[in-house]
């Protein structure tokens, strides 16, 4: 006979959107929503510079998982032109999330220079004092 | 006058159904030329909806190798099970591979851990064969020998 060591998991914990588009420089250190490091998967996760999102899934299949973050802290990116944006969903276990065929969405506050002030300025001190 | 009164913000809400190329799971989107931000500065994620449309018990994580007596593959058709249904379609589908033992299975709502047993016979949990994601899924740890 034998019996789990462990619970059973019926439902991930959470899921992690990543963009390869947004790479939040910042993310890793300061986000305080960011993977913890416990368990070998939740370490792998870390690593990857290209996770914008941990999403927690705090209701049962065939609802919608909602997040809204509460949190006015941006997330400063690697790039100033932003032309084109990519998504991906992989569960806890850093697999493709498949949806089935439905359709999820995201709300992104983007932030960028007044184009009135010009943007030399602006480049110098995102680029060259340091903050890439 | 620092950066930080320098910047604007636009709230921009993508959906995967109206993304240019890619997969509803993969999308990629697109900005028109007039829509492109330049002087990119940062981006705040305010929300996010995703529905729980996807099985928990997908092809990653739907089988296990076991070796009783004989070796074969336990596979769970692919879908969202509750544990005790989850338990039942295991003992089920030992009982289908196991050519000579009867197997019972039962989940704890106490503990939340389930029991297999193989009557009086034992078992393996072949953990380093393939794709293992179903002994993770029930609680496993390490390969088991009951």
């Amino acid at each position: 006979m034998w019996t789990s060591p462990n619970v059973v998991q019926m439902v991930p914990r959470y899921i992690t959107v990543h963009s390869n588009k947004l790479s939040f420089q910042n993310w890793l250190s300061e986000h305080p929503n960011k993977v913890s490091g416990s368990g070998s998967n939740a370490k792998n996760e870390v690593g990857k510079d290209n996770v914008i999102m941990k999403v927690p899934v705090d209701v049962s299949s065939n609802n919608v998982v909602i997040y809204s973050s509460e949190l006015e802290e941006k997330y400063e990116v690697q790039i100033t032109l932003l032309k084109e944006l990519d998504f991906y969903l992989e569960d806890q276990n850093g697999a493709d999330l498949d949806l089935n065929g439905l359709n999820w969405s995201i709300t992104l506050e983007v932030w960028q220079l007044n184009p009135n002030f010009g943007g030399d300025e602006f480049l110098k001190e995102k680029f060259v004092k340091g903050i890439k | 006058m620092c950066i930080k009164d320098r910047l604007l913000y636009k709230t921009v809400n993508l959906n995967s159904r109206h993304r240019h190329s890619g997969t509803n799971n993969k999308p990629l989107f697109k900005f028109r030329s007039k829509d492109t931000f330049k002087f990119l500065h940062s981006v705040r994620v305010k929300s996010i909806e995703i529905p729980f449309s996807w099985y928990h018990i997908s092809s990653r994580y739907n089988s296990v190798e076991i070796t009783a007596g004989n070796v074969f593959t336990v596979t769970i058709p692919v879908g969202n099970y509750n544990p005790t249904d989850l338990v039942t379609e295991i003992v089920t589908q030992c009982n289908a591979g196991d050519t000579v033992a009867t197997w019972t299975g039962t989940y704890s709502a106490v503990t939340m851990k389930i029991t297999l047993d193989r009557g009086a016979g034992t078992f393996t949990m072949n953990t380093t064969v393939g794709d293992f994601g179903l002994f993770e899924i029930i609680g496993g740890a390490d390969m088991h020998t009951s």
